[in-house]
This record gives C-alpha cells, sequence and structure tokens, in this order.
C-alpha cells in the first residue's frame, strides 16, 4: 500500500503488472504458434473445407468469453458478501473481457453458419442462449453506467452478473436436451473427443492462447481498475444521493 | 473466316464469367469468411487494449 497526493490509500498495482507483462510476452507467443497451427499444421476438413477454421477461433473465443463472465459472476457475489472494493474491480474487468471475447465468438460463428448453414442467425436454442448471456452482460454495463449512487450499482450489477452466470449451463445443455441446430461437441464427450489428433491439438493451443491472453489483459485492467479507485481523475464527482441519474427533468 | 473467330471469341467470353463466378462463389469466398472472423476476434481484443490505454492515459493526466 502507498499514500497518493489526495491523501488516500493506493493498492499496490506492482503485481498486477508484473503478472501483466509476464502473461503478455507468453500470450504473443502463444498467438504466433497457434496462428502458425491453424493456417499451416492443421488439415483441411473433408466435409466443410476451409470454413471450418473459424471453429479453432470461435470455440476459444467463446471459452474464454464464458470464463470470464464466471468469474465476474463470482467476485460479484464474493462483493456482495464481502464487501471489499476490488472484488467488484475484478468483476467489472471481467465483464468486459466477457463481453470481448464473447462478442468475437458471436461475430466468428455466425460466419461460419453462413457458409455451413446458409443462414448467419437462426433463433435455435444455443444461438438464442449465447445472445442473452450476451446481452445480460450488457445490462450489467447499463445498470453501472445509469445508477448514480455507485454502492449500489455495483450491487445491481453483481446480481445481473450471477444471473447471466446462469444461463452458461444452459447454453452447454441445449445442444443435448433441446432441439438443436448447432454442432454437437466433438471433445467434451462421454466417448472422448471426436477430432483428428492435429486438429485437437490446434483446438487446445487455441483454448490456452485465448486463456492466457484474458488474464495478460485481466491483469492489466485490473490494475488500471484499482487505480482510478485511488486516484482523481477528470471523471464527474460522484454524486452522494442515490437513484438514476436520468430521474431528474 | 473472321465471323467464325468473332463467334469462337464470343462463346469463350460468354463461358468465362461463369467459371469465375462458380470460383468465387464455391471456393473463394469461404476464404474471406476464415480471414473475417480472425480479424474481427482480434479487432475486439485489440479494442479493449486501446481502451484500457485510454484509462491509463486519462489516470496519468488526472495524477499529474
Amino acid at each position: 500500500m502507498s499514500r497518493t497526493s489526495g491523501g488516500r490509500t493506493a493498492p499496490s498495482v506492482r503485481g498486477p503488472a508484473r503478472w501483466a507483462v509476464v502473461l503478455g510476452i507468453v500470450a504473443g507467443a502463444l498467438i504466433l504458434f497457434f496462428h502458425w497451427m491453424v493456417f499451416f499444421y492443421v488439415p483441411t476438413e473433408a466435409s466443410m473445407g476451409i470454413v471450418q477454421r473459424i471453429f479453432y477461433v470461435h470455440v476459444p473465443a467463446a471459452w474464454a468469453g464464458e470464463m470470464a463472465f464466471g468469474i465476474a459472476a463470482f467476485c460479484g457475489g464474493m462483493y456482495l458478501w464481502l464487501g471489499d472494493e476490488r472484488l467488484d474491480v475484478a468483476a467489472e474487468t471481467a465483464a468486459e473481457g466477457g463481453m470481448v471475447f464473447f462478442t468475437a465468438a458471436l461475430i466468428a460463428g455466425p460466419l461460419w453458419a453462413k457458409v455451413a448453414w446458409g443462414t448467419y442467425w437462426t433463433w435455435e436454442p444455443r444461438l438464442t442462449f449465447s445472445l442473452l448471456l450476451w446481452m445480460i452482460f450488457l445490462g450489467y454495463f447499463l445498470v453501472r453506467a445509469s445508477i448514480a449512487n455507485k454502492e449500489q450499482a455495483r450491487r445491481l450489477s453483481a446480481i445481473v452478473a450471477i444471473v447471466g452466470a446462469l444461463d452458461i449451463p444452459l447454453i452447454h445443455v441445449s445442444v443435448n436436451w433441446l432441439r438443436s441446430l448447432h454442432p454437437e461437441p466433438v471433445v467434451l464427450r462421454q466417448d472422448g473427443p471426436q477430432l483428428d489428433g492435429r486438429m485437437l491439438a490446434t483446438l487446445m493451443v487455441g483454448l490456452l492462447a485465448f486463456t492466457v491472453v484474458f488474464f495478460a489483459l485481466f491483469a492489466l485492467r485490473y490494475g488500471v481498475g484499482l487505480l482510478e479507485r485511488t486516484r482523481p481523475t477528470d471523471a464527474p464527482p460522484e454524486p452522494d444521493g442515490s437513484g438514476l441519474m436520468m430521474e431528474e427533468s | 473466316m473472321l465471323a467464325r473467330m468473332l463467334a469462337a471469341a464470343l462463346v469463350l467470353l460468354a463461358a468465362a464469367p461463369l467459371d469465375a463466378a462458380q470460383v468465387v462463389g464455391g471456393t473463394l469466398r469461404p476464404y474471406w469468411h476464415v480471414f473475417i472472423a480472425y480479424a474481427v476476434a482480434w479487432l475486439v481484443v485489440l479494442g479493449w487494449v486501446v481502451h484500457i490505454a485510454r484509462r491509463l492515459g486519462r489516470l496519468d493526466r488526472g495524477g499529474n
């Protein structure tokens, strides 16, 4: 802990900064290796052809997004319980990362679907639950931005994150439990992975690369978030009253 | 003779766009889908990096 010019106690950001640098270097190397695998190493799938390579970015992006939303919900829940502001910073950071990676997955998936299904979008269960998850976390940021009382905004957004995370299992079981057009899992199956060895290796490297990229940026953003809570910025002062900002006319 | 050559040329010209359309529609187009999917994914991540950098810049201005 150190003292800032405003006299407030600032949490140490050396730890997150160090992690951001180390993970950033590892992430850069993994990204390069991952793209070499996708474009030069992995064989082209027999029935779908070149467009199947979207799978290697879609699945890791969806994984990183869902993991981030899960972390946001966990940290949000812990913030509700313990009231530690650092947990709220972590929840907000993870929710941001979740939006980033899940948006990438929601764009990559329809690009594959246009070639495979002939349409960018269809309201089948997994796609619908996925869009719902994205919209719930969009609501998370709307709640934080629209409520003037910061404490109230943080508590309500934590509840939104927990509700959003409840949708993640539904996304996964929807393929098996409901009539779904989305391809069934090819890795997490009871009878083992149904992928060629090189395809599985490429997917695993992709999952690792996206995970490390997420945690590198998470560490960086978390450090910035901690500094923002303790240092004065040019942002408007926080009002004392509670309620929505737009309620006065 | 000239008429036959013109006719043959017309046949070739008429056939060529069909082949090109088949290539574009059937083979090349998915390459664009793959390219856009990867480009958009990394652009969105880059957007987050820029967002974090802007927040850090704002902190620097506010702190100095």
